[in-house]
């Protein structure tokens, strides 16, 4: 019985060390996605916005280019924190379109005109962007031009 | 050139897809692993716990009013009604498969819902199964008629499960095999799955006539004998219409006799790893392999097709291997059964973690994919606009759950199915071997195989869509 008792006690004991370890040191462990306590407080630092090395070009707007059916590049993977302001853009060369799955957003991109969606990033998950060509008024089958990666 | 690199099945359904489980978070969750297998070791317990059920009955007003045949006709009758709304709407509404109720129904609310509610309630799916109620009806008819009809054949118990086996790796095939160009008008189309249950209906049914109500649902009616195993998990069971409790974990120590078992319960396993594996390690491999199929002339759609069976066959093969390893070490061990008496005697310890795998990989994807099954997918089931219930244009509310919760909810998943396995693996060395030293050296070999399971598991938690 002795020896049992003690074994337990040993591996209890490793179980609370290791939820304590674990309880300090998560947030270094994740260091890549510290932005979580960054998004909940804010509301102080409203103008500056902190994540510069994200957006160099053109203001922080995700262009995609569709063309010939398809987007050039391949499917272009886009990468945001939850909570952040995003700007996508969508040019094409036919009518066309599009469609942001789980944020619910359509718009219509035709040439020289094209679509343009402003929206925080507040579900996160990997999401779907679909464009589909309107050829004689009607959609034609869909087509996936990027997907939005929202990290928490 | 197209590239053949296709969403999932999933991800077109709700249009979401998870997030890979962080390195940081993974290498946590090994270490937990670790450490609940030393614990479970430590605590070793010297004599069975879970091979007397202690079943008892509830009170019996309680089990009239679940197994009386009024609940039995109107379950059926549910069951019966849904199937038919399946292949109305999967003949008549639109082929976008993620705005028609056929394909949200029968992949998520019922291949996976089903296994929730089975391991939670018990064999729920029993009264619920369209094709027993369809076969129980008919028999009626017949007696009204003054008939009795009689099964013509014996079922060969040999065969015992593996038309089950058969039945869900087939199903699992549809669904990720020949669904791979799951976007729209290719693979998977509510046409196609609405044709798919009139096929198995009739082999259900046909299955029924030949060899018997009950035995075919116990033998060969794969999605009963497949949410069977996890109601074993639950603690309900109704014996001769009378419903009772019983220890928990008690009724998954005697499932694995019937021939077939083990292979259901490893394919369980194999068809999520596969189903992760493609959309991560597997997927630029499955993808190569797919151009080379139609750089000799093969349509691009078979190309990855043929591809995708290939690979789905090799996980399920390397899934068995891995369990056969840990069973040929266990061998080894002095008093050590035939090694085929030692793989079916371990077979059950393996349901906790085929049902972690199912929530590590399809949590996520049943609490999003309901909220569209009970609005817009109820009252517009065909995708044509109409409103029935007022729901039409309610959608998915995706930031009800954070992606970190999720992965919580993942990696806790896996620990919890990780050790379930292991304290049914004890139990059952020691039944085995009797002596308990041989019993504590064999399940060094059983925590290999589940160490390595559940590693494999969060790795694919980690990989997915990377």
């Amino acid at each position: 019985m002795e020896p049992r008792g003690r074994a337990i006690a040993v591996a209890a004991g490793a179980a609370v060390v290791a939820v304590a370890l674990f309880l300090v040191l998560r947030d270094s462990g994740g260091s890549d996605t510290t932005s979580k306590p960054v998004a909940t407080n804010e509301a102080p630092a409203k103008k500056e916005p902190p994540k510069e090395k994200r957006k160099p070009p053109e203001a922080g707007t995700e262009t995609i280019e569709f063309k010939n059916g398809a987007p050039v590049g391949g499917v272009q993977e886009i990468e945001v924190s939850s909570g952040d302001e995003v700007s996508l853009r969508m040019t094409s060369d036919v009518p066309a379109d599009v469609h942001v799955h789980g944020y619910e957003l359509e718009g219509e991109a035709a040439p020289g005109d094209p679509a343009t969606f402003d929206f925080r990033a507040t579900a996160e998950g990997e999401f779907e962007v679909e464009a589909h060509e309107v050829t004689g008024g009607h959609e034609e089958e869909g087509v996936q031009v990027a997907s939005v990666t929202v990290t928490p | 050139v197209i590239s053949l690199s296709l969403p999932s099945a999933h991800g077109v359904l709700i249009g979401r897809e998870d997030l890979p489980v962080p390195e940081w978070l993974f290498a946590w969750g090994a270490s937990a692993v670790l450490i609940v297998s030393f614990v479970v070791l430590s605590t070793a317990w010297r004599s069975q716990r879970f091979d007397r059920d202690n079943w008892r009955p509830f009170a019996p007003a309680l089990s009239r009013l679940v197994t009386s045949r009024i609940t039995e006709v109107l379950a059926g009758a549910i069951g019966v009604f849904l199937l038919g709304v399946v292949v109305w709407s999967g003949l008549e509404g639109t082929e976008a498969a993620n705005l028609n109720f056929a394909a949200t129904f029968v992949f998520i609310t019922f291949w996976l819902g089903t296994v929730a509610l089975s391991v939670v309630f018990g064999d729920v799916f029993r009264a619920f199964n369209p094709w027993r109620a369809i076969a129980k009806a008919w028999v009626w008819a017949a007696a009204l008629a003054g008939r009795r009809p009689r099964a013509p054949l014996e079922y060969p118990e040999r065969l015992g499960r593996w038309p089950a086996v058969a039945g869900i790796v087939a199903f699992v095939w549809f669904e990720l095999v020949y669904g791979a160009g799951a976007i729209q008008t290719t693979g998977i189309t509510p046409h196609s799955i609405a044709i798919a249950s009139i096929v198995y209906t009739g082999y259900a049914l046909g299955g029924m006539a030949l060899f018997g109500i009950d035995r075919w649902l116990a033998r060969g009616e794969a999605f009963s004998v497949y949410f069977e195993m996890f109601s074993r998990l639950s603690v309900f069971e109704v014996r001769e219409r009378r419903l009772g409790i019983r220890r928990i974990l008690s009724a998954t120590t005697t499932w694995a006799v019937v021939p077939g078992s083990l292979a259901l319960v490893l394919a369980t396993i194999g068809n999520t790893t596969f189903d992760g594996a493609q959309e991560g390690f597997l997927g630029g491999a499955i993808d190569r392999f797919a151009n080379g199929l139609e750089n000799i002339g093969l349509d691009a759609l078979w190309s990855i097709r043929v591809s995708e069976t290939l690979f789905f066959a090799v996980t399920l093969a390397a899934i068995a291997l891995l369990y056969w390893i840990g069973v040929r070490g266990m061998r080894t061990v002095r008093g050590s059964p035939a090694l085929r008496d030692l793989a079916t005697a371990f077979a059950h310890t393996l349901i906790p973690i085929g049902l972690a795998y199912l929530v590590a990989h399809y949590f996520s994807l049943v609490f999003f994919g309901e909220q569209a099954q009970v609005t817009y997918l109820l009252s517009d089931p065909l995708g044509d606009g109409s409103d029935l219930f007022g729901t039409a244009s309610t959608g998915i509310d995706y930031t009800l759950l954070s992606a970190t919760a999720i992965w919580y909810i993942q990696v806790g998943a896996l620990i919890v199915g990780h050790v379930t396995g292991l304290i049914l693996a004890h139990d059952r060395a020691i039944g085995v071997y009797g002596e308990p030293r041989a019993a504590s050296i064999s399940q060094r070999w059983m925590l290999l195989v589940m160490v390595a399971f559940t590693c494999l598991g969060l790795f694919l938690l980690s990989q997915s869509n990377a």
